[in-house]
Formats: structure tokens, C-alpha cells, sequence
């Protein structure tokens, strides 16, 4: 019986031992939503920092895609910001998608859509879902 | 046992010889371009600051600071230049803790640069080996916030690069900090290349475009373009391309750059430079930089593939299953051995290389490290290298071909012009760029091509030959583009199938394309989203292959696909090429002589193919003269208005006796001031021995002036020899003839006016009976004993106070005495050498050539 009881303790432990010195997911979230003039800053924060590289970020809201952005690093977090033209902004659907991709994917010819499910797949060191865009929480 | 042991040894001698005789391919008699030239190679470099240069186009203040690889004696020239722009990457990293970089610039105290410029060393050394002057340019201050930029910071990386063209012209005229006059009169502006990985590749493209925009006051003859963007999908033509494409790219894993070589091909009508691009297999984006790459470098380096995509996935994977990745070290080998070849034809025109990216020669030179399944080339001749027979471009060439005739088809299951993007339907290969780099991006097409399929081996796809256009003895080769479709033939095997050309009787002669290409592949690995990728690439089969048929009467050529019992494979681009380039040997040039006042005499020096009729036309950027402003003559004569810089440009027409017109346009400028009216180019040249001609600059100029030389002796087939900065400089010429010498002189005067004259004439070089102490003693009452000498030279004949100077074969003094007694003890720093006497006496020279042996 001490045996068995010796035997599951040290069973557990290297189960906590395990499950401490597993590999930690990256986690790219949008930080925040703010107008800055006519301008609306979209601010993409990951535990890892972004790909310093040749190719472009584009932001996807919906199929409307974002360019235009600016990209540091702090701390060993990767930063994002995308500059959101305020009637672009304004166009967009509350509660469309939100696509972030490293890479100027293109357009099949006739196809009006990507489909970033597929390409989240596909990609999934260079493509990150950042959920459903809401205007409400826009900072001013 | 002896009769097997023969047997076996006779098996192995057939088995090689199958070996060899199965794959005709090309000869490897091509020169290695890629080997160290015989130059000493001496690096310097510049920082003027890292807030010293605003981009008329950027937000932001950015760093001027490069560095130059350059030949260590700088003796002749001046040199061709090569500018290279490195791409977007960390720009700065913690002095203290390298592992902490960021995006950001200037660098903040206790931070530094990272030198991405510094990435393309050993190719910079290369070149410079060969006689180059190899700038690499830093453009941290674009990277670190050309995200935010309305074009990514294209425009402003063109400007910078033209920036730096301005301060190299600067150190090139008048000199400047921190080289003094080092580089003056030593950098050919007017013959310069480019190379830019990454963004910079675009940005190199933009910076050609906009120099061009400036009326091209550098003379850009050669782009490359490494691992590109293309973002904005300009056209560069006019302008010599390679673009070089890795297929392992994590990063821009979409391969963009085969846009810039797509896009350019038809585009515009009077291109006559020619375009290239060379796909590497298992090469990454960032390996060709050793500043970006793992263990090189102590901050930001990354294996693109192996972060980006997955070190573990097949083929690019470093650790994936068969990885055919390559080191870093021959990635940058395959570079600069392709650089090499592109830089020394177009820039350098050492036009023996051409076989290597003609796709005459597909054996990859030794020093690349790559074997012929690693590297495939793409090659679009100029237009005047070329019959267009199918460009595959509309859906029209499905039934009609570029020559006007009818295009068939038998038995394929598809048989379909696809993939041009827009308006033309998609071949159906991929949604993704990243599988299908041809592809085209919304609002500019991609390539259009010829989709087949067949399972049949008498299925076949013909374009047939006009009975205008019959005759094709003038060209040398089939030339097509070609790809296999992944998605139509699944088989994983290479493809083969014949190339048949049948004449007006009905002769047929077939080739195997796999006697003459690898480029049938089936294009590598497997990964989700990645591989394998559809990528291009040219097969070129000599017409000398076919025989038993008149090639002057040709009726058709003929995809038969007997070979493979199935397949897919998707062509464009197919046409005959080979013919001579009729307008490779036009190059124009002129030089100019001010006779008096604003008064200046030009004269045409240029390169036209012989017998050719000529036009020219002059336009001397002088407006206010009127009509005055343009001539038609060869060789005007045209009154300046007054001081001032005026753009000079002499366009010449070509028109050859086949009805082909040539065109090329040299531009200079000339820079007339009061001041400048004194100067006057003059030279003397004397026959010293064999072909060895003496040049004495006798020019003009005012007392004081800081006077700098360039000579061009007419003899182009002498290479870095054919110029020289020396005011006396000799040159041996390959034979009796007649050569345009031309000396143009820059006179800096004491109010920094930098005056400039040139003079242009013809010297008849004959074979000159060699006056030596042993031979011809009677025609001069001075000799000279021994000869060869070792240790002394016995002077006989000449006066006390004669002087004996002994040259070099580079026209430099080595050693100088006054004759005094007979004997004239030599240095022992003097090398074994043919050396030139100068015996000057009361009654003027002597001239005898010495050979010292030690």
C-alpha cells in the first residue's frame, strides 16, 4: 500500500512537472481599438514577436484589407499597430471577422473572398485569427 | 574467368558510354564567371551620419553609410560600378545583449546598427576581384517604418540608392570625405548595376525607373533582383534583369519577383535588353545575406523556412524528410556565381558567359556548387533575338499563333490558354500565390500560358509556320517556358515527350526534350499551403538537332507527347531564337573638343554594326539656341550660350542592310564656363616598339589646376586595360590598325569650377621593328647592353647628362637616373619584366624596350 501511495504521488508529480514545461501557445490578441484624428489605430499584441521579413502584414476586416501599420517590440512581445482610415472604419461590419496575415496572399481569379479558414490551415505560423471586430470598443 | 572478367569490363565501358551519350545536353566549355579575378581587393566605408538624408518621399530622416569593395591599385579605369541595397530586416540590437533587437531608428544610446549592407561581402569581393567597384548601401532608416509608408518605402529606397549615385559622383569628380580624391576619375557612371534582396529588389527596380525619370544622369545598365517583393507590380524594360527566385522562401514565400520577368517580356515594343531569372532550388530568403543568417551574425538572424513555414516539413525543412536544402555557404556561392555571369556580360561585357543564362549551357558553373537539378534558368532574348511563334499571352493562341498561322491539337484531355489573370479564366491550380507564383494579382495579370494534358502518345500540340516565315536557318534554337501541372499529372515522375519539326515535303525530325533539359521536373515536396509550386523555367534545343529536314522550309513544330505515357504540363513563350544580336554591337559614344569660347567641336566615336546606314541625332541641351540646339550631322559643331552644365546626347539610328534599325542614345555632360575656355585636351602618341604605343598628354589648362586624366585607347577587347587615369599612360594594342583614342581631361580650377575637355583621334598603330641593343644599332648612335639585364644596363652613345627612365608595363615610372658613366646600376627591387627605356637627351627621346630577368 505505501508502495502504490509512493508510486501515484511520484505519478502526479510528473504529471505537473509535464504539464509546467510544456511548450506555451502563442497568443496574438487585439490589444485595442483607438481613433487618433482620422485615423483608427487596430493594435495587435503577441507573446512572440512578429517577423521582421520582406513581406507585407495585411489586416483583414472582412475582405477589406488594412496595409498600412506599424511594428515593434517590447518587452519580447511582438507588436502591431494597423492604421485604419476612419471611412474604412466606418464601412465595415460590426462583428465581421478579423484576419491578420503575413504575406500578400492573392485573390483566386472570379473568387471576391479568401478563404482563411483553408489558409489558417495552411499557414498557421503566418495567418492569425483576432476574432470579430467591435466598434464599440473604440477609445476615443 | 578472364572471358567475365572482359565481359564486365566491356558492360561498364558501354554503361558509360550510354551514360554520356543519353544526356546531349550542352558542353561545360563555358568560362567559370564565378572564379576570384586577379585583382587585390582593399574595403572601405562611409557613415555620414545616421539622420543625414531625407527621401523626398519618406516621413522619416534616414542614414547615408555604405561600403565600397574596390580594385586596392586602382590603376586605369575608370571601373563599373555596382550598387547593392539590402532588404527589410531588425535594424538595431542592444550593444550589451544582442538577443534584444528591435525596429527602430536611429540606434538610442548603448544600442547599434545592424549591418545588413555588410551581408553581400563576399560577392562585393568577387566583383571587385574583376575590376569593379562594389557599393553596398545601408537602408535601416527605411526599414524601420516603411510599414506606415504609402508604397512600403519603394519610392524612398529608390532615392536613396540615387542619393548615394549623387555622393559617388561626387567622390568621382571632385572627391570628398572620407576618401579625398581617392576614387576620382575612377567610377564609370555611366556603367553601373544594381542588386536589392528582398524590398530592396523592388526598391532597385524604383531607383532604375526614377533615374530614368531624372533623364538618367547614371547610366544603370544591369538589375538583379534577389528573393524580391513586387508589391506594386512596375515594369522595368530597357534595363538588362535577372531575378533570381529560391523556392524554399519563408518569407516571401509567394516568390512575387517572377512578376518583374513576366511583366517585362511584351510590354514595350522597343525593349532591346533582355530579361532572365534563375529559380533555386532549396535556397531560402534570408541565407543570402550572412547578416541574416544563423551564426553568422550576432543579432535578428533567422532560417526564414525553418521559422516561418517549418523546419521539419519535407524538402525545405533543413530537418524535414528529404531536405534538399542548401547550406548557407553554397547559397551564396549559387549567388554570386549567377551575379557574376549577369554583371560581367551586361556591365562588363565579357560576353563568353553568355551560355549560362541563354540556357545554351545548363551544366552550372563549378564555382556555383550546384548540380544541374538545382538551379534552372528562364531567358526572354531581346527582340531582335527572337521569333515569336506562340506567346501563349491571349485566349486567341489557342487557335491562331503569333505568326498568324493556325495552332492544333489532337487527342488532350486539356487543351486551354489559361492563367493570365482578369479577363482569362485561372488554369485551376491553386487559389494561392504561394503554390502558384505566376499568378496574377488583382488589377495586373499574371502569366498566361498553354495548359496540356494528355494519355495518349499520339496526342499532340502543333503551331504551324507560315510559308513567310518558313526559312528559320537564321536562328539556332526552340526556346519555350515550361512547368509541370501538379494538379493535372499527379504521377510525381519527371516528364518527357518530343519536340518534332516537319518541313514542306512532309520530313519530320524529333527530338527528346530530356536529351537537352531537366527542366521537366516534378516540382518538390509537399506541404500544406507551400509546396510543391508551379515555377517556369526555359528549355532551349538547338535547331542543329534535326536532321533529315530543310529548315529553310519548315511547316510546323510540334509537341508530341510519346515519351511519358502521361502527363500535364503548362508551356509559354515558345519561339526561335539564336539569331545574332543584330544591335548587341550598337554602342554609342562621342567625344567632345572645345575649340575656342563657347565654341565646341563633338565627335561620334561610337560602335555601329558595319555597313549599316546611319542616322544621328544630337540634342546638346542648350534650348535657348533654337534650332541650333539639335543636329543631324556626325560630327557638329555647336556655340553655347554661355556658362553652364548642359546635358549632351547623341542618338544613333542603325539601319542594317536586312531592314533591322538599331537604336542607342549616350548622354554626357559637358560643363562650359569662362574659365573653362583655356582648357584644351591635346595628346602625342609615339610608337615605342611591337604594338606598344606612348601617349603624352599635352593639354591646356590653367596654372594651378587640379588636372585628372581618362583615357580611352579604342581597344575594348583589353578589358580594364583599355582605360587609363595616368597623364602618360602606354598601352599595347592586339595588332596593326587604326584606333579612336580619346582623352578627356577635368581641370579643377582654383575657384572649384570643374572644367572638362575631351579629344578624340584616330592612331594607326603598325608593327614597329623593336630597337634594341642588339638589333637595328644603325638607326641610332646610342646603345644599350645587355638585353636582357640583370643587375646593370651598359649605355653607350648618350651624353653625361642624359636621364634614363624605365616604365612599367601599367606606363608607371619604376626607376630613374641620370646616365652619367656608361654604366647604370638597376634596383633590386626591380621584378623580372619587360620594362620601357625613355632615354632623354638634349635632342629629345629615345624609346627601347628592356627585359630584365632576375
Amino acid at each position: 500500500m505505501k508502495n502504490k501511495i509512493i508510486f501515484s504521488l511520484l505519478f502526479v508529480c510528473f504529471l505537473c512537472f509535464a504539464a509546467a514545461n510544456a511548450q506555451e501557445k502563442v497568443k496574438t490578441v487585439i490589444s485595442y481599438l483607438k481613433l487618433n484624428n482620422k485615423t483608427v489605430e487596430l493594435t495587435v499584441v503577441s507573446t512572440k514577436p512578429f517577423i521582421v521579413g520582406g513581406n507585407m502584414y495585411i489586416l483583414y476586416l472582412g475582405n477589406k484589407q488594412i496595409r498600412l501599420s506599424r511594428q515593434s517590440k517590447k518587452d519580447g512581445k511582438g507588436i502591431i499597430t494597423f492604421l485604419i482610415p476612419l471611412d474604412d472604419f466606418k464601412q465595415a461590419k460590426d462583428g465581421v471577422d478579423i484576419w491578420m496575415v503575413y504575406g500578400d496572399y492573392i485573390l483566386d481569379e472570379g473568387n471576391t473572398a479568401i478563404d482563411f479558414a483553408a489558409l489558417y490551415k495552411e499557414n498557421p505560423l503566418t495567418c492569425w485569427p483576432l476574432g470579430k471586430l467591435k466598434k464599440k470598443s473604440l477609445k476615443k | 574467368m578472364k572471358y567475365k572478367k572482359i565481359n564486365l569490363f566491356s558492360l561498364l565501358l558501354l554503361l558509360c558510354f550510354l551514360f554520356i551519350s543519353n544526356f546531349q545536353g550542352y558542353g561545360q566549355s563555358t568560362p567559370d564567371p564565378g572564379l576570384i579575378g586577379p585583382l587585390a581587393v582593399t574595403k572601405v566605408g562611409y557613415n555620414l551620419g545616421n539622420m543625414a538624408f531625407k527621401p523626398p518621399s519618406f516621413a522619416d530622416t534616414v542614414e547615408l553609410r555604405g561600403s565600397i569593395h574596390y580594385p586596392t591599385l586602382l590603376i586605369g579605369g575608370p571601373f563599373p560600378v555596382l550598387v547593392f541595397l539590402h532588404g527589410r530586416h531588425t535594424t538595431i540590437f542592444q550593444t550589451s545583449n544582442p538577443a534584444n533587437d528591435a525596429l527602430a531608428w536611429p540606434p538610442p544610446a548603448g544600442w547599434e546598427s545592424v549591418t545588413s549592407f555588410e551581408g553581400y561581402d563576399t560577392l562585393a569581393r568577387l566583383m571587385a576581384s574583376h575590376g569593379y567597384v562594389v557599393v553596398s548601401i545601408s537602408a535601416n532608416g527605411i526599414n524601420a517604418s516603411d510599414a506606415s509608408s504609402f508604397d512600403a518605402g519603394m519610392s524612398a529606397r529608390g532615392e536613396l540608392v540615387q542619393r548615394h549615385l549623387d555622393l559617388l559622383n561626387t567622390y568621382n569628380t571632385v572627391g570628398g570625405a572620407p576618401f579625398s580624391s581617392l576614387f576620382v576619375g575612377k567610377l564609370d557612371m555611366q556603367n553601373i548595376g544594381t542588386m536589392g534582396h528582398s524590398r530592396g529588389g523592388e526598391g532597385v527596380v524604383f531607383n532604375a525607373l526614377y533615374n530614368r525619370s531624372l533623364g538618367s544622369p547614371y547610366g544603370i545598365k544591369a538589375v538583379l533582383t534577389l528573393a524580391p517583393v513586387d508589391f506594386s507590380r512596375r515594369v522595368l524594360n530597357g534595363i538588362a534583369l535577372l531575378n533570381i527566385a529560391p523556392y524554399c522562401d519563408g518569407d516571401v514565400s509567394n516568390i512575387q519577383g517572377v512578376h518583374f520577368y513576366d511583366d517585362a517580356r511584351y510590354t514595350d515594343p522597343s525593349d532591346t535588353t533582355p530579361k532572365f531569372s534563375v529559380l533555386m532550388l532549396g535556397a531560402n530568403h534570408n541565407f543570402y545575406n550572412t547578416v541574416w543568417t544563423p551564426g553568422l551574425y550576432i543579432a535578428a538572424t533567422a532560417d526564414d523556412w525553418n521559422d516561418y513555414v517549418g523546419g521539419s516539413l519535407p524538402y525545405c525543412g533543413t530537418s524535414g524528410v528529404g531536405s534538399k536544402r542548401l547550406s548557407p555557404i553554397k547559397q551564396r556561392a549559387a549567388l554570386n556565381t549567377y551575379a557574376a555571369a549577369f554583371y560581367r556580360e551586361y556591365i562588363g561585357h565579357e560576353t563568353e558567359f553568355a551560355p549560362i543564362l541563354e540556357v545554351e549551357d545548363i551544366i552550372p558553373p563549378v564555382s556555383s556548387r550546384l548540380d544541374s537539378t538545382a538551379v534552372f534558368v528562364s531567358y526572354h532574348p531581346t527582340r531582335f533575338n527572337r521569333l515569336d511563334i506562340n506567346r501563349t499571352d491571349t485566349s486567341i493562341r489557342i487557335t491562331t499563333n503569333n505568326l498568324a498561322d493556325s495552332v492544333k491539337s489532337n487527342g488532350l484531355l486539356i487543351s486551354a490558354i489559361c492563367g493570365g489573370g482578369l479577363s482569362m479564366t485561372s488554369c485551376g491550380i491553386s487559389s494561392s500565390s504561394t503554390r502558384e507564383p505566376h499568378k496574377g494579382s488583382s488589377g495586373v495579370k499574371g502569366l498566361a500560358q498553354m495548359n496540356m494534358k494528355w494519355n495518349n502518345p499520339t496526342d499532340y500540340y502543333q503551331n504551324n509556320i507560315p510559308s513567310a516565315y518558313k526559312n528559320i536557318s537564321a536562328y539556332k534554337s526552340i526556346l519555350f517556358r515550361t512547368s509541370i501541372n501538379y494538379v493535372e499529372y499527379t504521377g510525381g515522375l519527371s516528364l518527357d515527350y518530343s519536340l518534332q519539326i516537319t518541313d514542306s515535303v512532309g520530313n519530320t525530325a524529333s527530338v527528346k526534350i530530356s536529351d537537352y533539359t531537366e527542366a521537366n521536373f516534378y516540382p518538390p515536396g509537399v506541404v500544406t499551403g507551400y509546396l510543391p509550386k508551379i515555377m517556369f523555367n526555359s528549355v532551349r534545343i538547338p535547331l542543329s538537332a534535326y536532321t533529315g529536314i530543310n529548315i529553310t522550309k519548315v511547316k510546323n513544330i510540334k509537341f508530341l507527347f510519346d515519351r511519358s505515357t502521361a502527363g500535364g504540363i503548362l508551356i509559354s513563350d515558345l519561339t526561335f531564337t539564336g539569331q545574332e544580336d543584330q544591335c548587341g554591337l550598337v554602342n554609342t559614344r562621342f567625344g567632345y573638343d572645345s575649340i575656342g569660347g563657347y565654341n565646341t567641336n563633338f565627335y561620334d566615336s561610337s560602335v555601329v554594326t558595319p555597313g549599316a546606314s546611319l542616322s544621328w541625332s544630337w540634342i546638346f541641351g542648350d534650348p535657348t539656341t533654337g534650332a541650333s540646339n539639335t543636329s543631324t550631322l556626325s560630327n557638329p559643331t555647336h556655340t553655347f550660350s554661355g556658362d553652364g552644365s548642359y546635358t549632351v546626347c547623341l542618338a544613333i539610328n542603325s539601319l542594317k542592310t536586312n531592314g533591322v534599325t538599331c537604336r542607342d542614345t549616350f548622354c554626357t555632360t559637358v560643363i562650359k564656363a569662362t574659365q573653362c575656355n583655356v582648357i584644351d585636351a591635346l595628346y602625342s602618341a609615339d610608337s615605342i616598339g611591337n604594338f606598344d604605343i606612348a601617349f603624352n598628354d599635352g593639354s591646356i589648362v590653367n596654372p594651378g589646376d587640379v588636372v585628372s586624366w581618362r583615357w580611352d585607347f579604342g581597344d575594348p577587347a583589353s578589358g580594364v586595360l583599355d582605360t587609363s587615369s595616368l597623364q602618360n599612360p602606354m598601352h599595347t594594342y592586339p595588332g596593326a590598325g587604326t584606333y579612336s583614342v580619346c582623352l578627356k581631361i577635368r581641370s579643377l580650377t582654383n575657384r572649384g569650377f570643374n572644367c572638362i575637355d575631351s579629344v578624340c583621334t584616330n592612331v594607326v598603330v603598325k608593327q614597329f621593328v623593336d630597337h634594341t641593343g642588339i638589333e637595328n644599332q644603325d638607326k641610332s648612335h646610342i646603345y644599350i647592353f645587355p638585353n636582357p639585364a640583370k643587375d646593370y644596363l651598359d649605355i653607350r652613345g648618350a651624353a653625361r647628362t642624359d636621364v634614363i627612365e624605365l616604365y612599367n608595363q601599367f606606363g608607371q615610372i619604376v626607376f630613374s637616373s641620370v646616365i652619367g658613366q656608361s654604366i647604370v646600376k638597376l634596383p633590386e627591387t626591380l621584378a623580372t619584366g619587360m620594362y620601357f627605356a625613355t632615354i632623354i637627351t638634349e635632342n629629345g627621346k629615345l624609346y627601347k624596350k628592356i627585359l630584365i630577368r632576375r
